[in-house]
């Protein structure tokens, strides 16, 4: 009989002890929801002051990393209470779900987010759309508007050090910038590894574009000062009450996505003609500021704006948060919904 | 008349139901990931032990179910074959390989686009994954209750996640109960 009442005693406390759920970034008022296509499914989250009809989407970078790294700063948590934003985990990336990458291309990610801004244009029918793309995320957005129909779905964009120019001449940028700090291992890496023709842009960056970042990181190519862009705090709020997966990031990132590496799109950036905005850190290697200029005069659009950050690399939302915050709702309030 | 019968002897094992049984059964809540909670049900048999019975070769099998807010829901079964060994005064310890599977759901409504550009929504069917790991536990027998609480903590691998081995923790804390 001991067995059995020790039995029925266990399950009464297990049914007590229901564990509620618990994460911290969901807010009253957000809205979620998953976007399938050709094998992914994709979450997207609704945040912030979306009943304004204003609503940001954001395409995160990586290629392969999350929007996890994002929504914590106060440059985003300030704009979230003006604007919506919606936080779409890219195919592979994050948090989606789905079983095999098949073959990535640029084009099945375009072919992705056109089908996240048909699914937003039908959950919010009223609502208008700005395109917000960071790292690749700014090459897929700009890849995308270069379609002049999807482009009049937008009434702006907004790039944030975009790997906009991913030819070989840019990406070499970043070589020598790593060659002349002298990083450990460096020398030998590029010597017997790396190949990026500038003049064909033959290059094999799926296969090592990793231990690059890992290198130009190491040269402090990335952050003026790394402990802004991901505290210990976050890092843990990431990992134990958060919709977001640090793990699913480092096992995913950098994407091996064909048709990205070797590709410069600037020369096309005069089809872009919806009010624009290009920001950049003028420390980021990785996407090298250099073409940060040449981004802002290669846009079709008249209505255009150029913020570049002082005192920041590849993330200017991280390390100069408020001054981040003010580029962009002041762009949004005085180009685009003036 | 026939002879009066000897008597046999018979050896009395004394010792608590909880030495004795080699089937057990068990639940407990389940940490996935140390922050998605959940349950688990499973199931124990000692196929193999040694005659002092501190040594044991188990098998068995656990089945639960966690959540993780509007992103997922998985269940897993989770066939497992390991040892255990118990000290006289109750302490326990094990060790277990695990290989079985998880079935993951969005636990939010799901949208897909057709190419007329015709949005349809609907509830999606998940997909499932293979899932194999190690998990290390400690348990101590209370033996007037026949019951011993555990703490298993765990890591699985899951496969295929877009071609991926995507790395889980798991921590349960129950009760095994063993069967008379």
């Amino acid at each position: 009989m001991n067995a059995y009442r020790s039995a029925a005693l266990l399950a009464v406390f297990l049914c007590s002890a229901a564990v509620p759920g618990c994460v911290a970034d969901f807010q009253p008022g957000d809205e979620h929801f998953f976007v399938e296509h050709e094998g992914a499914s994709m979450p997207v989250w609704v945040t912030g002051n979306w009943r304004s009809n204003r609503i940001l989407l954001h395409v995160h970078g990586g290629p392969g990393t999350t929007n996890g790294i994002y929504f914590q700063k106060e440059s985003y948590a300030r704009l979230a209470d003006e604007f919506g934003i919606a936080y779409w985990e890219q195919r592979a990336s994050g948090t989606s779900l789905g079983h095999h990458r098949g073959i990535l291309t640029v084009e099945q990610y375009v072919e992705d987010l056109d089908r996240v801004v048909t699914v937003l244009e039908h959950r919010y029918p009223d609502a208008e759309f700005v395109l917000m793309g960071h790292s690749w995320g700014g090459f897929l957005t700009a890849s995308y508007l270069l379609d002049p129909v999807r482009q009049a779905r937008f009434r702006g964009w907004i790039v944030q050090d975009g790997a906009i120019d991913v030819s070989c001449a840019r990406l070499n940028l970043a070589r020598d910038f790593v060659l002349e700090r002298g990083v450990p291992g460096a020398a030998e890496f590029y010597a017997s590894r790396w190949i990026c023709d500038p003049v064909t842009n033959e290059n094999n960056q799926i296969e090592i574009h990793l231990q690059h970042s890992l290198y130009v990181r190491a040269a402090g190519g990335y952050d003026v000062r790394p402990e802004r862009v991901l505290s210990g705090d976050e890092t843990n709020e990431l990992l134990f009450a958060s919709q977001f997966d640090l793990i699913g990031v480092t096992q995913n990132a950098p994407l091996p996505i064909r048709d990205y590496y070797g590709r410069n799109l600037i020369p096309e950036l005069s089809a872009v003609t919806i009010p624009s905005l290009v920001l950049w850190g003028t420390h980021d290697i990785i996407t090298h500021h250099s073409q940060a200029m040449e981004v802002f005069d290669g846009l079709g659009a008249s209505r255009r704006r150029i913020v570049l950050f002082e005192d920041s690399g590849h993330n200017p939302w991280a390390e100069q948060p408020e001054a981040f915050h003010e580029a962009v709702a002041s762009f949004l309030r005085e180009e685009v919904w003036p | 008349m026939s002879p009066a019968p000897e008597l046999a002897a018979v050896a009395v094992d004394d010792r608590p139901r909880t030495r004795d049984a080699v089937h057990s059964i068990e639940a407990g809540l389940v940490l996935y990931q140390l922050t998605r909670p959940g349950g688990q049900v499973g199931y124990s048999y000692r196929i193999v032990e040694t005659p002092d019975r501190q040594h044991a070769l188990v098998v068995g099998a656990d089945l639960g179910v966690f959540v993780w807010p509007q992103r997922e829901v998985g269940v897993f079964l989770l066939p497992r074959l390991g040892w255990r060994g118990r000290f006289d005064f109750g302490l326990q310890f094990e060790v277990a390989m695990r290989a079985g599977l998880l079935h993951s759901v969005p636990a939010s409504e799901a949208y897909s686009v057709d190419e007329s550009g015709r949005v349809e929504r609907h509830v999606s069917g998940g997909y499932t994954f293979a899932d194999f790991g190690p998990a290390l536990g400690v348990g101590w027998a209370i033996r007037e209750l026949g019951l011993i609480p555990f703490v298993r903590a765990g890591v699985v691998w899951i496969a295929p996640v877009f071609d991926q081995f995507m790395l889980r923790f798991d921590v349960t804390v129950g009760a095994e109960v063993m069967l008379p």
